[in-house]
């Protein structure tokens, strides 16, 4: 039993239910190995959503933590594609809680108490030379898709919002903001001035 | 150079790919299909890199709070509706005669204008079909409203990887392990690129639209027929399954004329002095890395496709050829100590997943030793003297 507990990979093992313990050490191993194999990729989805990777990795934690200690988990027929509903869900919640917060709160609009205890990493380590030509980049970009990628990303307007200001379809406004990301990326790859970037 | 414009290529199709994949993991809902999709999108490191990248430029878009909203007449001016790529639209915006001219003249100069210029050409036909890649197709979610005039998809395997690719004309490609392709369709034409790896095709017959493989020095056009394509790193070797194809040497990559209309099978490529040749069902032949064509020679389509369940068959090859291909089905990496090893000639059947065994077994049939080196490399040589 005890020894049971100690093989859980989860960051916080739930109470293991004593009729079920052989069976929830093989689930346990079947979760471990989602872990190993899929949480990159759930790592990548998280950042894209939430502001810091803090709050990403808080995100994922939790999600592991319901997917073990779900009571029935031979229900769930795909338990990768559930690791990342869950994942998906609460970082919806997440962000939901924290835009009544900015609507409440106007001075938290920019998300100060996030940011402020853990600064991306790479914000600080981003040359100048480097914000130029992305500056640059942006400035190139057609009106419309300029635009879109102003609003969503630097006023912080919702996909929807900005679809609904623009007087565009939201699936138009996510495609201009992808292209205008990529554009951003191949400009400063053109530059060669990526050499020094850590991944 | 081609080849590094190559490469270029596809790094800059897979930005566009994680671009579209950053903004597609921003929507409320995703759907399961959509997760698989990005799973396998994102097991491949490049991938990784490129979404990592575009997600630091995310983050540093930070700092762009005093760039101007663009003005009505600016915006009212815009045709850009975001279906390729803004450097597409901007250079054939810019495009002036004298590029379109070198199209002509002199497309394949560097790959990448040939792309644009490509696209530039495309622009005024109505393209109606694109590939949806089973495992990729971002665009078929994200873009699914119509397709793009950027119309290379880079498909690729990992180690011990296979995939079945099925494309919007009902052809199916299967790609071995370590594999990676490039698939353009044109309204008129359809090319793939076959980078490394081996795969099999099976083409649905279209005599308006020729069905091309573009692998080192040679092309493959076969219209309706199923062949297998392996590519190493000096050799190609196509096996015919069914139907018939045509292998033709060439002197350089296909024109931008040539993809976006390929000759019909039988008839010489525009560049260079080719030679081609007709390969039946049941043949074979390889061609070096100088697109030098070998002889015709008899393949049993068994062993050719074989690798689709997990064995490895051969009959007298050399042991190179051989070890090229376990490795892309072993994470354990064979290396050769000496050239002599290398030469010897070998028959028989390696099993995926029992390459240890196999190991084990060359050194009782050939005087040679296996020596572990590391967690991730086996060394095969000649046995000392004693």
């Amino acid at each position: 039993m005890q020894r049971d507990r100690h093989s859980k990979p989860a960051p916080e093992a739930p109470e293991p239910r004593a009729a079920t313990a052989l069976k929830e050490a093989s689930y346990g191993d079947r979760v471990a190995r989602l872990f190993r194999e899929h949480n990159d990729s759930l790592m990548r989805a998280l950042r894209a959503r939430l502001s810091s990777p803090q709050e990403a990795t808080e995100v994922a934690q939790e999600a592991y933590v319901r997917l073990l200690r779900l009571d029935n988990p031979g229900a769930v027929s795909f338990l990768q594609a559930y690791l990342f509903k869950t994942a998906i869900n609460l970082a919806n919640d997440r962000l939901k809680h924290k835009a009544r917060k900015a609507h409440l709160d106007p001075l938290v609009f920019f998300d100060s108490d996030t940011e402020a205890v853990s600064p991306p990493p790479d914000r600080g380590v981003c040359a100048q030379q480097e914000l130029d030509l992305i500056e640059r980049a942006v400035e190139s970009l057609p009106a419309k898709c300029r635009q879109a990628f102003l609003l969503h990303r630097v006023y912080e307007l919702s996909v929807e919002e900005t679809a609904e200001r623009t007087r565009l379809n939201p699936r138009v406004v996510r495609r201009y903001v992808a292209r205008a990301l990529a554009h951003c990326q191949k400009a400063l790859e053109d530059r060669g001035s990526v050499s020094g970037e850590g991944t | 150079m081609t080849a590094a414009n190559q490469g270029r290529n596809s790094r800059e199709a897979r930005i566009e790919a994680a671009a579209q994949w950053f903004v597609m993991l921003r929507t409320a809902d995703i759907s399961s299909e959509d997760l698989e999709r990005w799973n396998d999108w994102a097991k491949i490191e490049a991938n990784q890199q490129a979404f990592d990248a575009i997600a630091r430029r995310w983050q540093h878009a930070d700092a762009l709070r005093n760039i101007p909203l663009p003005s009505p007449e600016e915006l009212e001016a815009d045709d850009y509706e975001g279906t390729d790529p803004v450097t597409t639209y901007i250079a054939n915006k810019e495009a002036p005669s004298a590029k379109r001219y070198r199209y002509f003249v002199s497309a394949s100069r560097s790959r990448r204008s040939l792309w644009i210029t490509a696209a530039a050409a495309v622009a005024l036909v109505i393209c109606a079909a694109l590939v949806t890649g089973q495992g990729e197709g971002v665009r078929g979610i994200l873009f699914g409203d119509r397709p793009s005039q950027d119309q290379m998809e880079v498909f690729e395997t990992g180690e011990a990887q296979q995939r079945q690719l099925r494309l919007s004309d009902g052809s199916t490609i299967e790609l071995g392990a370590k594999t990676a392709i490039s698939v353009s369709y044109y309204p008129r034409s359809r090319t793939v690129v076959l980078d490394r790896g081996e795969a099999l095709f099976k083409v649905v017959h279209d005599p308006r639209r020729p069905f091309v493989v573009v692998a080192g020095r040679g092309s493959i056009t076969a219209v309706g027929t199923a062949f297998d394509v392996k590519r190493d790193d000096d050799r190609v070797i196509i096996s015919v399954t069914e139907g018939k194809v045509s292998v033709a040497q060439r002197h350089s990559l296909p024109t931008a004329r040539e993809i976006e209309a390929p000759p019909a099978p039988n008839q010489p490529l525009a560049s260079g002095s080719p030679i081609s040749v007709l390969l039946a069902q049941g043949q074979q032949i390889a061609y070096n890395a100088g697109g030098d064509l070998g002889t015709v020679e008899r393949a049993d389509p068994e062993s050719a496709t074989a690798w689709r369940d997990g064995r490895l068959l051969y009959h007298n090859e050399q042991l190179k050829y051989v070890v090229t291909d376990v490795n892309r089905y072993s994470s354990k990496q064979i290396v050769f100590g000496d050239r002599s090893a290398e030469q010897l000639i070998y028959t028989g059947t390696v099993f995926q997943g029992q390459i240890e065994d196999w190991l084990h077994g060359l050194e009782h049939i050939f005087p040679l030793e296996v020596v572990r080196t590391d967690s991730d490399h086996v060394l095969l040589r000649s046995r000392q003297a004693p």
